[in-house]
């Protein structure tokens, strides 16, 4: 392999991503997949597994891993973790009783080793509910503000809807472009 | 800055799938037909995705509807399986087989992502898998214990490997399902009921450990499998047991280990990477020794992918141990475990690898290492990488050295302060080249060095690097310019321009290099030697590394070519600093030219002689002492006697350039020294080598111009004489060289001798007289210095003569400095009084003449058609001969000036006789009064009144000036000196090759025909010149010279006056030893043959003019069997019995011209192909049908049993097919009588057997057969009078 194939790979390399979806379930992974991708979100199942989705954004070439959120799951969740460049943390922002749930399941997530590095953008879904906690609140109720080393970022959102959504992956896909490839 | 985008170069790059939609159709079909159409479909399928094997990611967005779908077909075949049905194995084997060539093409990691991840597909998949399996073991040859040492050697995958390859890749996506495994096992009833081992996970682990002991693919997919599934959080108990097998496994020895051991291998090293530190860290004490032993043990030895597999393997257990976040965090100073010290050794070991593969894993496990360490740890492991590059380390580990360096330059662990230490390792890698044997080798690690530069570029900030990648800069330029190989200079390029790119205007015209020295631009080395690197060489900045890198490496490199070039490339570079070359690099090389190392002498005496040009180009000769020094340098090389030996022909190359550039820089001489440098030339004149030999001629041109400055009686006896004698020397060697030089000498040293240089120079090119070593080269030579000579002595300088008197004043005079106006008076005067223009033009006419005779040169030796050359010489030299004769011929001047149409054409109108009508005798006759013909012709010439109607007359124009000129070379050439006459023989010479046998030579043929046609001025008295622009124009000559383009040309045989030639060059072609060419060309000419409908008077025309230059190749042993297969090709059944109908005399004549070849002929070849024609010659009417007949049974009982059996054969057959002859004239007892004879008789046998049954066969069909002895001497006698 010579220098030019490499920059061949590398070139290749930096168009892709691949991002991990997670959260707990019923928080809307799956919707905000749909949407994203244009297709119908009117009805949608619990994920059972996983969805892989590849798609074109922008430039880049996204693939999501939106792996499904039950509590059976979420031991699983670090069969995914692999190579991961972006993490999406998916919240149901109404659902004010498993805030602290959902609150130790990410900081779990962010003590894995292998997710070291990774941009995370999290995602306050269902603000077109009522009930919905604001962005603000959110960041106040997971201690958003308490993470180091650490790209992060937060939207409120509606996936049903399609509000946010956009501006959220933006960010994720300028924040990880941002950074410096190593070829593994 | 984007960097160079190494796919541009490609012949067709594409932005899109622009056959998806048929990808679509294809897999639609798959489904549709249940998978039985997929293995035809395969071959379609993937000729389209091949296509995109560089640009996969273009397939990305259509691969879910591709996989899908694919996969669906599999799915259904799988619930087969599990409800144990039959499964058509072909329908899932081709899916298979569509399947997998996705794969291949983007590559399983890409891949996999779009193979469906249901959880319900896990059970039937593996039953599908189980069943491919069973199938795979039935058609396995099971390999006996100790035969087999290679794991490739063993066909244990078969047709089936795709289907493993495919099943086992969907099972480890599958495998990675959320839920617990127990969940969807339907053979497990309760899960609740206990912590029980799932047997679909049993199923899975065991088929998955059958393929990790298999080759290739399937290992890979199932060391996939077995890594993902057993880092699965519910598998931590299958995952022990298993690394206690792979312990035991790994120090396996023996036949087996070479297929269990990489597979075991290949699983860990994938755990390792992917599964959780929490349940693996313990496992490592244990894996470590073992993975460690694994390395230095047999199988590593034996095979690199065992090496490599350790290497990623102690890479992988050394960083888990290691805490990632550690060296981020900085809490340094933690314990580092032995395994990470054993494990930076191991990989600095394998940076040395012999194995690109176990350096490049090395590599990478450097990098990731380092990246986890303190960081004082890890600028130890760099601080060791230096020990690398050392002077006696091997390629290998220069190689590793750098991608290692590379490796932590990308993840920015080069700490800045260690640059300066490193930069100037990677100056000398990036022309890292050692000799080795008759190449070198080098070329990786310059690539990798390249490539640290790049990763620099990229992982620094400008104000870190700049230093260092200033330091850089220069060495990565000299490679971009001056790397042997394409790769390394596009690789340093790209280097340069990411450096560019991304640290600014750090590098001093940084912008206006990388514009000039691209991709592109580099592609081929002469541009990038002489035009890319002289660009560059303009900033200072760079000039100095660049000179200093061609003196001291690329001049004595070990490639010749490359020498060559690095030579001229110097020279390329004196214009931007003179002075520097002037002084410095003419000391530098000056005694370089004397070095005991022929690279090194060689490639300084090239250097010097291009410098020394360029410096006199550039108006900054050398200096007196200098000029003094280079022009002892050839006595220097002469005395050290550095031409002896072992490259002792590389070395007068080289001196003969340097006194050609000598000479042409005009550095003054001593009187000893132009002596010396003289005799030099000549001497290597004489040398064996032609390619020194025309270099010394070349050099000797130049020499005599600078050198010589007047014709003086010594100066012609030293050169003009001199060669004019050695023309004629025994020695081949002293003819080709002489013929070169006096092709080369300047028109001062020939005009006193002009007559006799053309004269001899005519001589030498004709077949030697009495030559005891006839040589086709000094004949070659000699037409071509018969062409440069007059072109020399009367070409362009001056304009051709208007009248008797302007002749003398305008002597040519080529020399472009003031050595002619010197000559002396005497000199002048004495050639003035010859040269008047009609001399010339009868020395021109000669000389043309010779040139003619010399396309009649044939020889042959064992090297085959030698005489070749010279007619392919000729060719060449006609064209600018026939001009310079047309220029001083001014009859022909005035002919076309006033005359515009060509006058082939005016003279047909003046005939106005359509050729159909002409008494079939005239051409035969018009033979012995050709010169008349031709005064009338030449007299219609003048006065042809009436050009109109010329084109519906136009075949009858060719003929009409066919039959008048058609025997011009019949006669002795040198006769007929009519410069018209030379013209049209010239081009019916030139017209015979290009049908003839070699394909170069029609090449030449055609190539020479277009410079005749397109002549400016245009050359008169061309014949047939519409006919012939016609057929050249049609297309290029080259592919006119192909069998497709022949029938075109064969076309021609219409045009009387081209007949002749074509025929000749016809014959020798469907003769000769070339069956496809024959046919093709007797093929077209049949088809010429055949007029409208019935009508066949072409043929008439055809077999007239064949029978007409038969006397000319009568006994020929190069033309008489052609000349008899030609007749045979004629003599088509309705051919000839319309020939016997119009025209029998000409049966009559090929009976005669047949017996008259085969008379007294000892040719077996030319016998039976007499025997041929005389068989197809027995279908004629009585008194011809008896003459064949004697004929052939005159063959019958001949003395060669060959031949003797094949005229029975061919007679037998004949006879089978007599009754459907009109022409039978036998009962059918006496033809039965006849086949008894025949076959009852060993015809090969002796020939007292063979005559009387010959006698009995005549009796049979009351045929009187000649007396035996009289037939020889009578049948010779009666050839020449039958044909005339």
């Amino acid at each position: 392999m010579g220098l030019l194939s490499i920059i061949k790979k590398v070139k290749q390399r930096e168009k892709e991503m691949r991002v991990l979806m997670v959260g707990l379930d019923n928080a809307g992974k799956t919707t905000v997949v749909k949407q994203l991708n244009g297709e119908d979100t009117s009805t949608i199942s619990p994920t059972l597994g996983f969805n892989i989705k590849t798609l074109q954004y922008h430039s880049y070439c996204l693939n999501i891993w939106d792996v499904g959120g039950q509590k059976t799951l979420r031991s699983y969740w670090r069969n995914y973790f692999e190579q991961t460049d972006a993490l999406i943390w998916v919240i149901d922002s109404a659902d004010t009783l498993r805030m602290q749930d959902c609150k130790d399941e990410l900081l779990g997530l962010l003590k894995e080793e292998k997710l070291v590095g990774a941009s995370l953008l999290i995602l306050a879904n269902k603000q077109d509910l009522p009930s919905a906690l604001t962005v603000a609140e959110i960041i106040e109720e997971l201690g958003l503000k308490m993470l180091r080393n650490r790209h992060w970022h937060i939207v409120g959102c509606s996936a049903r809807k399609g509000d946010g959504i956009i501006s959220g992956f933006d960010w994720v896909v300028q924040d990880v472009k941002s950074r410096i490839y190593v070829l593994d | 800055m984007d960097v160079l985008d190494p796919e541009s170069d490609s012949v067709r790059t594409c932005t899109y799938v622009e056959e998806a939609d048929e990808l679509f159709g294809i897999v639609q079909k798959a489904v549709a037909s249940k998978g039985q159409e997929a293995g035809d479909l395969l071959a379609r399928f993937s000729t389209i995705l091949v296509k995109y094997q560089e640009q996969g990611n273009l397939l990305d967005p259509h691969l879910e509807h591709i996989v899908e779908p694919l996969s669906d077909i599999l799915r259904k075949f799988a619930l087969q399986a599990e409800a144990t049905k039959e499964i058509n194995a072909e329908a899932l084997r081709g899916t298979c087989q569509l399947l997998w060539t996705v794969i291949t093409v983007r590559g399983y990691k890409n891949s996999v992502k779009f193979f469906p991840h249901e959880a319900r597909d896990l059970e039937p998949v593996t039953c599908l898998l189980d069943w491919v399996h069973s199938q795979t073991a039935k058609t396995t040859i099971t390999w006996p214990g100790t035969a087999l040492h290679t794991v490739q050697a063993v066909p244990r995958q078969g047709q089936w490997f795709e289907a493993d390859g495919v099943l086992l890749l969907w099972l480890s996506q599958l495998i990675l399902i959320p839920f617990d495994l127990r969940t969807v096992d339907s053979l497990l009833g309760d899960v609740s009921s206990g912590p029980q081992q799932s047997p679909l996970v049993a199923k899975i682990s065991s088929l998955a450990q059958e393929y990790l002991e298999s080759a290739g693919s399937s290992r890979t997919m199932a060391a996939l499998l077995m890594g993902r599934l057993l880092t699965r959080p519910d598998q931590a108990t299958e995952l022990s047991a298993f690394a206690e097998h792979a312990l035991q496994s790994l120090q396996r020895q023996g036949a087996n280990a070479s297929f269990i051991v990489p597979g075991i291998a290949h699983t860990l090293a994938i755990i390792f990477k992917i599964g959780h530190r929490k349940i693996l860290l313990p496992l490592v004490p244990r894996m470590w020794p073992a993975a460690a032993q694994l390395l230095t043990g047999s199988e590593a030895a034996r095979s690199s992918l065992v090496r490599k597999l350790a290497v990623k393997l102690s890479q992988r257990l050394a960083l888990m141990t290691l805490d990632r976040q550690g060296s981020t965090g900085g809490e340094d100073g933690r314990e580092v475990g032995e395994e990470v010290e054993e494990a930076v050794g191991l990989l600095l070991t394998g940076l040395q690898d012999k194995d690109t593969v176990v350096r490049w894993s090395a590599a990478k496990g450097v990098g990731r290492l380092c990246g986890c360490l303190p960081q004082e740890l890890g600028d130890e492991v760099v601080s060791s990488l230096p020990d690398l590059f050392m002077d006696s380390s091997a390629d290998a580990a220069w190689h590793g050295g750098c991608l290692a360096l590379a490796e932590l330059a990308r993840r920015g662990l080069l700490l800045p302060a260690r640059l300066p230490q490193l930069s100037p390792l990677i100056c000398r890698a990036l022309c890292f080249d050692v000799r080795r044997g008759p190449h070198s080798v080098g070329s990786h690690v310059r690539d990798a060095a390249a490539y640290v530069c790049w990763a620099l570029a990229r992982a620094y900030s400008s104000e870190i690097m700049q230093s260092s990648l200033l330091a850089l800069a220069p060495s990565l330029l000299v490679t971009a310019c001056y790397d042997r190989e394409v790769n390394c200079r596009r690789a340093a390029s790209a280097a340069f321009q990411e450096s560019v790119g991304r640290q600014g205007g750090v590098f001093p015209h940084g912008i206006d290099i990388l514009t000039a020295a691209d991709y592109f631009t580099l592609g081929t080395r002469t541009q990038a030697y002489l035009t890319v690197a002289p660009f560059i060489a303009q900033y200072p900045e760079y000039r100095r590394a660049l000179a200093d890198h061609l003196l001291e490496a690329k001049l004595q490199h070990w490639d010749r070519a490359l020498r060559e070039t690095a030579a001229q490339a110097l020279a390329a570079l004196v214009p931007t600093e003179p002075a520097l070359f002037q002084g410095h690099f003419v000391d530098a090389l000056l005694p370089l030219c004397l070095s005991p190392t022929l690279e090194v002498r060689h490639g300084a005496t090239l250097g010097l002689a291009e410098v020394s040009l360029a410096l006199d180009k550039v108006g900054q000769g050398l200096e007196d002492s200098r000029a003094a020094q280079v022009a002892g340098v050839v006595p220097a090389i002469e005395k050290a006697r550095l031409y002896r030996g072992k490259g002792g022909e590389i070395m007068r190359s080289a001196v003969c350039r340097l006194i050609e550039c000598t000479a042409l820089a005009k550095l003054p001489l001593t009187m000893a020294q132009k002596k010396a440098l003289h005799a030099s030339l000549d001497e290597n004149l004489k040398h064996p080598a032609a390619a020194i030999q025309s270099q010394a001629a070349v050099a000797l041109c130049a020499f005599c111009k600078a050198y010589v400055s007047k014709a003086s009686p010594e100066a012609l006896a030293r050169t003009t004489l001199k060669h004019l004698q050695g023309l004629k020397d025994a020695n081949v060697a002293i003819r080709r060289g002489s013929a070169m030089a006096l092709g080369a000498l300047p028109s001062m040293l020939l005009l006193p001798h002009a007559e006799e240089v053309l004269q001899s120079l005519g001589r030498a090119a004709q077949k030697e007289e009495d030559a005891e070593d006839p040589d086709a080269e000094s004949r070659m030579n000699a037409v071509r210095a018969l062409a440069a000579s007059a072109q020399t002595l009367y070409g362009e300088q001056h304009d051709p003569p208007t009248s008797h008197s302007a002749a003398a004043s305008s002597k040519p005079s080529r020399e472009p400095n003031d050595s002619s106006s010197q000559r002396p008076q005497g000199s002048s005067a004495k050639t003035a009084e010859i040269d008047t223009p009609m001399c010339v033009q009868s020395r021109l006419c000669c000389a043309v003449s010779a040139t003619i005779a010399a396309l009649d040169d044939y020889s042959i030796d064992n090297r085959g058609d030698v005489g070749s050359w010279v007619r392919e010489a000729s060719m060449t030299a006609l064209p600018p001969l026939l001009k310079l004769m047309a220029a001083y011929s001014p009859n022909m001047r005035h002919a076309s000036a006033s005359q515009p149409s060509p006058p082939a054409q005016s003279l047909a109108i003046s005939q106005e006789k359509p050729s159909a009508h002409k008494p079939p005798i005239t051409s035969s006759a018009q033979h012995t009064n050709n010169e008349n013909s031709l005064a009338e012709a030449n007299g219609e010439l003048q006065s042809a009144p009436q050009a109109d109607n010329a084109s519906a007359t136009l075949a009858d124009a060719d003929a009409a000036i066919g039959d008048q000129i058609s025997s011009a070379d019949d006669g002795s050439p040198q006769d007929a000196q009519v410069p018209e006459q030379l013209v049209v023989a010239a081009v019916r010479g030139v017209v015979r090759q290009s049908v003839e046998r070699i394909v170069r030579t029609r090449e030449a043929a055609l190539s020479s025909l277009k410079e005749l046609l397109c002549m400016q001025p245009a050359l008169p008295c061309i014949p047939a010149r519409q006919s012939l622009e016609g057929v050249v124009s049609s297309s290029n000559p080259e592919h006119l010279a192909t069998l497709s383009g022949l029938p075109t040309l064969v076309s021609l045989v219409h045009v009387e006056v081209l007949r002749q030639p074509l025929l000749e060059g016809m014959a020798a072609s469907i003769g000769g030893l070339d069956g496809s060419l024959g046919s093709s060309i007797s093929t077209a000419l049949l088809s010429q043959c055949q007029g409208a409908s019935q009508d066949r008077t072409p043929l008439r025309a055809v077999a007239q003019e064949l029978l007409a230059i038969w006397p000319r190749h009568h006994d020929s042993s190069r033309m008489a069997t052609p000349l008899l297969r030609t007749l045979a090709a004629l003599l088509k059944p309705d051919n000839l019995a319309w020939l016997e109908g119009n025209c029998p005399h000409l049966v009559d004549a090929m009976l005669t011209a047949v017996d008259g070849e085969l008379a007294g002929c000892k040719d077996v070849a030319r016998l039976i192909a007499g025997a041929d024609a005389l068989t197809l010659l027995l279908a004629c009417r009585p008194p011809h049908q008896e003459r064949a007949l004697c004929s052939l049974l005159g063959l019958m009982r001949g003395r060669f049993p060959r031949v003797r059996r094949h005229a029975a054969e061919q007679f037998y057959v004949h006879l089978l097919s007599w009754e459907a002859s009109p022409t039978r004239k036998f009962t059918e007892a006496e033809q039965e009588r006849c086949m008894n004879l025949l076959t009852e008789t060993a015809w090969d046998g002796p020939l007292e057997a063979a005559r009387p049954q010959c006698t009995a066969i005549a009796d049979a069909l009351h045929v009187q057969l000649p007396a035996l002895k009289l037939r020889e001497p009578k049948a010779v006698e009666s050839s020449p009078a039958a044909a005339n």
